[in-house]
This record gives C-alpha cells, structure tokens and sequence, in this order.
C-alpha cells in the first residue's frame, strides 16, 4: 500500500492522506501503566487562499460584450479548503470566476493530486459567478487568454496544496441560515399581450430582468431558495480556520465595467472573518462563499419601487453584510464535532446537445453576414453567432457530477448555472440533512433550466454555448446525484454498522 | 484644468475671508496645483515548486506562508508623477525592471526616471534574476524574460496602473526616528586573518558566529534611523506610508515557505497602528531597504536567541512600526509640495579575477566533490562563480542611479547591496534638510562595498558576491550627490 511511491511532483514530501494518527492511551491521558495502544482518530483541516487576479488589458467574463481589464478593484481569489479524517482527504476551492471550463478544472485537479494524493474525485473546484472577473471559459465574446488559463490551473491547485499543507488538528459544525430578502427569481410572467420576443425569431412565455416596477409584471416563474447552509471550521482551541457557505444567488454586480472585483463572495469573505474576530491571525481565516442554484435568481427586486442608483460596489457590500450577517447568526450556535468521517462519490453522464438543425443555421448565417461587425451587437446578432458557434459541438457532452459527504452533511457539485427548483428538489430529496448543492463545479456545461422553465422559454433557455445541455438534462441530472447521495448514504450506514 | 482653476479661486477666497483675522500666507508656488497621491498592491506570489533564493540551497517553494506584493505609490504635484514600487523579491535584475518601467510607459506616458522599483531583500522568494543556481550570476542582460521575470513585470506595471486610477487629492508629510537596537554591522575584524574561497586570508569574517572567541570588533557602523513618507487624503484618511529601515533582512522562515519577511509584516503592523484596517480603498503600507549590505538582525556578542518560526520577524517589524507611529502623530502634513526626480548612468569596470584565482578556480574544480576543501566549504562555488563571470560578464557595465526630489525631502536609489557608512555618508552630504537611501533599486549587481571595506575582505567584498570595481561605491557617492544638486 504504498501510496507516497506514486508521487513524482516536485515539491517537498508532504505527508499524504491517509496518515491515521496512532497515539496511546497514556499520551494522551498521562497514565503510565495503560497497556494496550489506541487508534485515536484525529480529524485536521487547513485552508488558504491563492490569488488569481487577471492582468490589466485581458478580457473580463459576464456580459455579451467583451470588455477589457482597466483597474483592480478588489483582488481575486481561488480559495482552498482541505478536510482530513485521518482516512480520506476532501478538497473544496471556490474561485472568483464566472464560469470555469473542465480542462482548466481537471489540470488543476491533477497538479494537486499529485502534491498531495487526494483523489480527483475527492476534489471540488467551482466558480462563484462574479461578473467582474477574468475570462475563463468561452463566453459570448469574451475569450479567455490561453496564458491566464494555464495560471488558473496552477493557482487552483496551489490553493490545495497549501490548504493541505495548513492542515491542523480541527473540529467542525454546520447549520443553515435563512436569509430570504436578498434573493428573487429574475424570470417573470408578464400579463397577456406583452410581448416577449427572443432572438430566434419567436415568442417567449417568460421575461428575465422584465425592469423594476414594470407594469406588466405577472408574477415570477419560478421560487428561491432563502438558505445560507455554513460549515465552520476551528482549531481545538477555537480559532476560526474557515467558514464555507453557500446562497442561490447569482451574483450582486454594480461594477464599472472595466473594473476586477470579486463581488459580494469576496466581500463575505472579508465581513465573516470581521464577524468571528479572525483578522491577522498566524494561520489566515479563510471565508468561503460559494454559489448556490441560482441560475434564475438575482438580486434586483423588480416588484419593488425603483430606487435611485447606487455608487459602484455599494449594494455588493450590503448584501455581503446581510448574508454574513445572518452566517454568523448561525455559526454562533454551532455544535463542533471533533471527528467524522469524510466520503466522495463522481459519476460523469452523457447528456444530448441541443444543436441547431439547417434552418436555425441558415437563418443565423443570413443575420452574421449581414451584422454591422465587427463585435455582434444586438442580441439577435448575438445568438446568431452562438447558433454558429454551437453548430460544430458534439451530439452528446460528457457531464460531470460529483457528491461529498461530510459527516451526516451532504454537498453536491453540478456544472451548471442550475435552476433553484433543482436545488430545492435535491435538498428535500437528498437523504442527508442537511444538504446543500454547488453550482458552476468540476467544469462549465450552461444553464440547467427545468424541461418545465424550457416550456417558457427565456434567456436562460435561449440556446448558446451558456445554454446547449439537452431539455431532459436536468431529471437526468437530479436523478444521478440523488444515486450518489443514496449511495454515500448505504456505504456510511455499513461504516457505522 | 477646470479643478485647477477651481480649486485656486477656492484658495483665493479662503484668503481673502481670513484677511482680517491674520496676515494673508505668503503666496506660493504650488498653491494653484492639487497635490494627489494613489496606492496599490499587486500580487506577485510565485506558483508552489519554483526554487527559494536568498542562500545557498535553493529549496522548491513547498508552502506560501505569506503572500508576496509589489507595493506601488505614485505621487503627483499636478505636473510630476513618480512612483515607488517596493517589491518583495531578494534582488531584481534590471531587465525586469526595465520592462516594467516600459510597460508603464506605454501605457501612461510616465517617464522611466520618475519610476523608482526596488526588492526589500527577503530571502524567502523566488529568483528574479533569470533562472536559479549558477546562472542567476551570469550575464542575463538582453536574454528574453523567463517566465516569473516576465510575470513580475507585469504585475508590477499593473500595480502602478492601478496606483494612477486611485490617485486623489492628498496630504503628504515625512519623518524619521531611530531604531537601534535590531541593527548589527555583520562584518568582524578577527584576532586571525580567515582564510576565503580563493585561498586568500581576509581580515573580516562576515557571519562570524555568535559568541565566536576571535571577535575583535565590528568592521562597520549601522543606520539607526527609520524614514517614513505618509500621504493621506484631504478628508485624512491614510492612503499609504512607505518606510525606509537599514536592516539586511530577519529570516526564521522554515525551509520551502514563501514569505516577504518583516518587510511585510510592518506593513501590517503600521496600518493596524493607523487604525486603517478594511478601508473600502485599501490603505498601503511599504518598507523599503536602506543601505543594510553589511548590518543584519544577529548580535553575535550575545548569547544564540531562538524563536519559533517568524516570531522574530514580528518583534523587529512591531518596534520598527511603533516607532514610526510615534513619529508619525507628531508628523505635519503639507498640502502640496513639488516633485523632481533624476536619472543617470554611470559606467562602472567589471571586477575580473586575478590570474592566480583562475588557476586556484581550476584546481578547486578539478577536486571531487568528497575532497577535503583547499581553502574554504564554499569554493567550488566562488570557482563555478568567476568563472562565469569571466566568460559572460562584459569588461564595463552602465548601471542606473536615480534620485527623488520630494519638497525638501530627497531620495536616492542605488541598484546595489550597499554597504550602511555609504548611506550614511550619503545622508550626510545631500543638500536636503531629509534624505534617505533606497538600495537594490532598479537593478541588482551585488554588493557595494567601500574601498576601504574591501581592503578588510570578507564574503561582501567576494568576487561573485561583489561584481563591479573597488572604487564604485566613490563614484556612485559622487554621482549621486552631483543628481541631489541638480534637483535643487
């Protein structure tokens, strides 16, 4: 069984995972006639942050046009936390990137397995979804800097390998907050007679973003998910090591628009660790937010009044304060657990790809060549480009899913901007309590609408290489995590047993 | 020019309204002009498994236990911007500099002289002088950037680019005050002349060992002053302070971690002091380093001390800090001053080994490596070292001296180790009322010792360690002083 052999990385030995700790009883107590040697399970955590600002004048990922990098607002970050039970390592990193693509995501998966020998499947890496954020992956007409990918890479496997390194002697306990204020689902049905014309040509039951105090606003498509789950992590003497959480909200936003921030997920990084008195400490806090379903969700209250415009990065550090607000609220009355036990389970799936068939292509063709150029600028335009785009793609796309228990607490990751009724289905059907899921992860495969919000059409349903995935995708979806929940659940009833 | 015009109908008309009370001020120059100032840090932490340089191992970076910066201050009286980027490297090649420097320039128009870049000297980062080991003493001027060169240059320029975007209105002031007690000149004249890697004796042992029998007394002075530079807005929030300590470096760092030494921790430490913590525009604190060739943080009269991992660090970087902050209340801000800079090049000679040093090189090599040493544990380096400076290095190399004229406040750069009696000679002959030195700036050719430190020997006056001719420091002194007066 020896494991260390396989590494070749070029970094210093580190202890591996899987290291159970053997101590005796008379270590730990002080006796001196005990006999008999005990295992005592020993569970450790580290975490740490590693920086991924893009360079000035490289694009900026999050709206149809490209636009490129002028000032830094805030510095971005891959943020790292590893989990140890003494048998089994999990990694988590959330990066500060709208979408983040597979390749990028599996070489870095490969760097810090190789430092560290946890197992790819035991890591998860996700995007927040910040708008104000280097280019990634592909999106409308930003492309990402090959240079800037390959940095990524490296950054988020450096983040592992010093979260592990940071690894420590730890306890650990979650809870789920409420925070329903800061969260509406952005679709809307309007009354009849509105018209909600798509860039295809054709009509739409349901509006995005249908403005502030419209008048023709129905009612929304769709629910939220109000939750604020947080796992929190301290030394044995109680100091905060990093706090993971999570909320379905797609991002704040009120950015200039050549300007790097890490939006609200940065800024709750920086208020939690405020909150739990954990600035300047030997070993940094790390705060973690990571991203819910919350493909349909925002935080733009449009049955509400219209309220007059805010200075930039105003209204991200609200919501920041509000949500670690109510974090706190929930990490103070924490039970931590000394040990439990850790388990992971990935299964890819192939899923069909909605491509275009001769007409569409035509049609988009005709609307190209007839564009003013060079950058497309209607939304027509747009999505004629994307039908070219996506007219080379595969009939089917592999698609990766992945569950993670911790303790009687399940995550599942999704790659995909995922609906919150999905979310909200996995939730309740999930047979751990609780449970949260994490969006944008392992890789980027679009939109996750329902097959019943496709029925409605809208943008998140307009096909483009941000919405290709096939309309049964998401039963499919919902069906295999809940098949990697069943079974973390049946392996860890055997391990209790 | 439309805040200009305002702004000084503003200065009128306060003026005026003050008439009867006192006497008006005496009209000055810079009273039309809005004095700004922005402030920027860039991340500049190397990707784990990158070699550490600072000694003579170079172990792959295995952990970061602090983040490493290039800490940017761009100050403007309304016609000059200059810039200070301070960044946590142990040493820069000029090459990279210049690229940065022409990077900016591009960008911002700025001219390369108004840009002062140096490294603190930490000796827990990565190389930036084109490649590790052997090859970061060969000639690298004019071979393309490799690629933590090339990505220091950028976020560097980056750094300033964003320093220029936060530029506002703002108060600057200046001070000093004295921090001795951390400062040892490292350099001991001996009871015994110690032999060196050429297999030459030298007077001075560097490092001699704490509590070492032989000591006689140390080989030079220190520079107990610490300089600070503050600039805050109008409303009187900090916007940054950089300071300027002539202390080698600190270490305790564990082999393989990443760290910017006590260099980044008083910056820490000043801005917890300034209460300017969570600012929503982030104040910046710097610490650059003076002339500390020869003066490190090891009283070796004393018995060893020892501390845990980068507890000392915090110790020197906590009273340095302090000491700034006493100064700093008592420090009066100015509305505006005027800025200056200027920049030369002198020609320097290439030290070259002697003939009976090449043929002791050769010997040395030609030993295995079991062999019992000749001379010294170090001399199949020194060997491999001159050889390769004989092979690559040209007979003449131009090197940059650089000075800042900051109001009455003068600033001069150095792209050497410098030894301290030269800042301080420096401090003493400048025709400003304030002075301080900012030592591998702008490039980085070794140490500088003085002429009479390299008739004492010793690891600085090393060829290898030192690269340019026994004279420079004189003409660089000289040079300098010509730049000062040229400012005023």
């Amino acid at each position: 069984m020896d494991i260390y052999s396989k590494i070749k990385f070029n970094l210093r030995f580190l202890p591996g995972c899987l290291s159970f700790l053997l101590c005796t009883a008379s270590t730990l107590f002080g006796q001196t006639n005990s006999t008999a040697p005990a295992t005592v399970k020993v569970f450790r955590a580290g975490a740490a942050t590693s920086n991924i600002t893009p360079k000035i004048g490289t694009s900026i990922n999050g709206l149809f046009q490209d636009r490129l990098v002028q000032n830094i607002h805030d510095e971005t970050h891959a943020r790292g936390l590893v989990l140890d039970d003494g048998q089994t390592c999990l990694a988590i990193v959330v990066m500060d990137l709208c979408a983040a693509s597979r390749e990028m995501i599996d070489k870095a998966k490969a760097r810090a397995h190789k430092a560290t020998n946890i197992p790819l499947e035991n890591i998860l890496i996700s995007a927040t979804h910040a708008h104000s954020v280097g280019t990634a992956a592909p999106l409308f007409q930003s492309n990402p800097d090959p240079a800037y990918v390959d940095f990524l890479s490296d950054r988020a496997a450096d983040a592992i390998i010093r979260a592990f390194h940071n690894r420590i002697p730890a306890r650990i306990g979650w809870a789920v907050g409420q925070e329903p204020t800061q969260v509406f689902n952005r679709r809307w049905k309007m009354k009849p007679g509105t018209p909600m014309p798509n860039p295809f040509g054709g009509q739409d039951q349901v509006k995005m973003n249908p403005g502030v105090a419209n008048p023709a606003l129905l009612e929304p498509a769709g629910p939220t998910d109000p939750e604020v789950p947080v796992i929190s992590i301290q030394s044995l003497d109680s100091t905060p090591i990093a706090v993971l959480a999570n909320y379905s909200l797609h991002y704040v936003g009120g950015t200039p628009d050549n300007e790097i921030s890490a939006d609200y997920y940065g800024l709750f990084a920086s208020r939690i660790r405020e909150l739990l008195g954990a600035d300047k400490q030997a070993i940094p806090f790390v705060g973690m937010m990571t991203n819910g379903t919350s493909g349909d969700i925002n935080n733009v209250n449009v049955a509400g009044k219209k309220n007059p415009p805010e200075a930039p990065y105003t209204h991200m550090r609200v919501v920041a304060n509000i949500v670690a607000a109510e974090a706190y609220k929930a990490i103070v009355n924490i039970r931590y657990q000394n040990w439990i036990s850790l388990a992971a389970f990935q299964k890819e799936i192939s899923l069909g790809v909605r491509k275009p068939d001769k007409k569409e292509i035509k049609r988009a063709q005709d609307i190209v060549s007839n564009a003013k150029g060079p950058a497309m600028n209607t939304s027509e335009e747009v999505y004629a480009r994307e039908t070219l785009l996506m007219k080379d793609y595969p009939d089917h796309v592999p698609v990766i899913l992945q569950a993670f228990r911790i303790g009687d607490l399940a995550i599942t990751a999704i790659p995909n901007e995922v609906f919150v009724e999905i979310g909200l289905e996995l939730k309740a059907k999930s047979p751990f309590k609780p449970t949260f899921n994490i969006e944008l992860a392992n890789g980027y495969n679009g939109y996750l609408p329902t097959p019943a919000q496709h029925k409605l059409g809208g943008y998140e349903t307009w096909r483009a290489r941000s919405s290709y995935l096939e309309v049964e995708a998401a039963p499919k979806i919902t069906e295999t995590l809940l098949g990697l929940l069943n079974k973390l659940k049946t392996s860890h009833t055997e391990l209790s047993n | 020019m439309r805040t200009v015009a305002v702004s000084y109908f503003s200065v009128l008309l306060a003026c005026s309204m003050n008439v009867h009370a006192q006497t008006p001020p005496a009209k000055s120059s810079g009273q039309d002009k809005v004095f700004r100032a922005g402030a920027s840090t860039s991340n500049i932490t190397p990707p784990l498994g990158t070699p550490i340089v600072g000694n003579f191992v170079e172990p792959p970076a295995t952990q970061i236990h602090d983040e490493l910066h290039a800490r940017c201050l761009v100050l403007d009286d309304g016609t000059t911007q200059l810039a200070f980027v301070i960044v946590d490297n142990v040493g820069i090649n000029q090459e990279v500099f210049d690229e940065a420097k022409h990077q900016i320039h591009e960008r911002t128009g700025l001219p390369e002289e108004h840009l002062l870049m140096s490294a603190v000297h930490t000796h827990s980062a990565t190389s930036a002088a084109g490649g590790s080991g052997i090859r970061r003493g060969g000639w690298n001027i004019g071979k393309s950037l490799d690629e933590y060169q090339s990505f220091l240059a950028r976020r560097i320029s980056d750094g300033v680019q964003v320093a220029i975007n936060n530029l506002e209105p703002a108060r600057i002031g200046w001070g000093s005050g004295k921090v001795p007690q951390h400062l040892f000149n490292r350099r001991w004249k001996m009871k015994e002349p110690v032999m060196n890697p050429f297999g030459e004796k030298d007077i001075v042992k560097m490092n001699p060992g704490i509590r070492n029998p032989d000591l006689l007394e140390p080989a030079g002075s220190t520079d107990p002053q610490v300089s600070f530079i503050s600039v805050e807005s109008t409303s009187g929030r900090p916007i940054a302070l950089l300071g300027n300590y002539s202390l080698h470096y600190v270490g305790g760092v564990p082999t393989g971690d990443i760290s910017a030494d006590y260099f980044a921790v008083f910056a820490d430490r000043i801005q917890e002091l300034l209460k300017a913590d969570r600012q929503d525009r982030p104040f910046v604190a710097m610490m650059s380093n003076g002339t500390s060739g020869d003066v490190n943080n090891i009283n070796v009269r004393e018995p060893a001390e020892t501390y845990p991992p980068y507890a000392k660090m915090r110790i020197v970087a906590d009273d340095v800090a302090k000491e700034v902050f006493r100064v700093y209340k008592t420090m009066h801000y100015q509305a505006w001053v005027q800025l200056k800079a200027a920049q030369s090049q002198l020609t320097l000679g290439v030290r070259r080994a002697t003939p009976e040093m090449l043929v002791n090189a050769q010997k040395i090599l030609a030993r295995p490596d079991t062999a019992k040493p000749l001379f010294h544990s170090l001399e199949k380096v020194y060997a491999e070292r001159i050889l390769l400076m004989q092979q690559e290095w040209p007979d003449k190399i131009d090197i940059k001296l650089q000075t800042f004229r900051i109001g009455d406040l003068g600033v001069a750069a150095i792209p050497f180790e410098v030894f301290t009696e030269t800042g301080l000679e420096i401090k003493a002959k400048s025709p400003y009322k304030s002075t301080f030195t900012i030592e591998l700036a702008n490039g980085s050719y070794g140490y500088l010792p003085t002429p009479e430190q390299h008739e004492l020997g010793g690891y600085e006056t090393w060829l290898g360690t030192n690269k340019v001719e026994k004279n420079a420091s004189r003409k660089i002194v000289s040079e300098l002083l010509a730049l000062f007066s040229s400012l005023k």
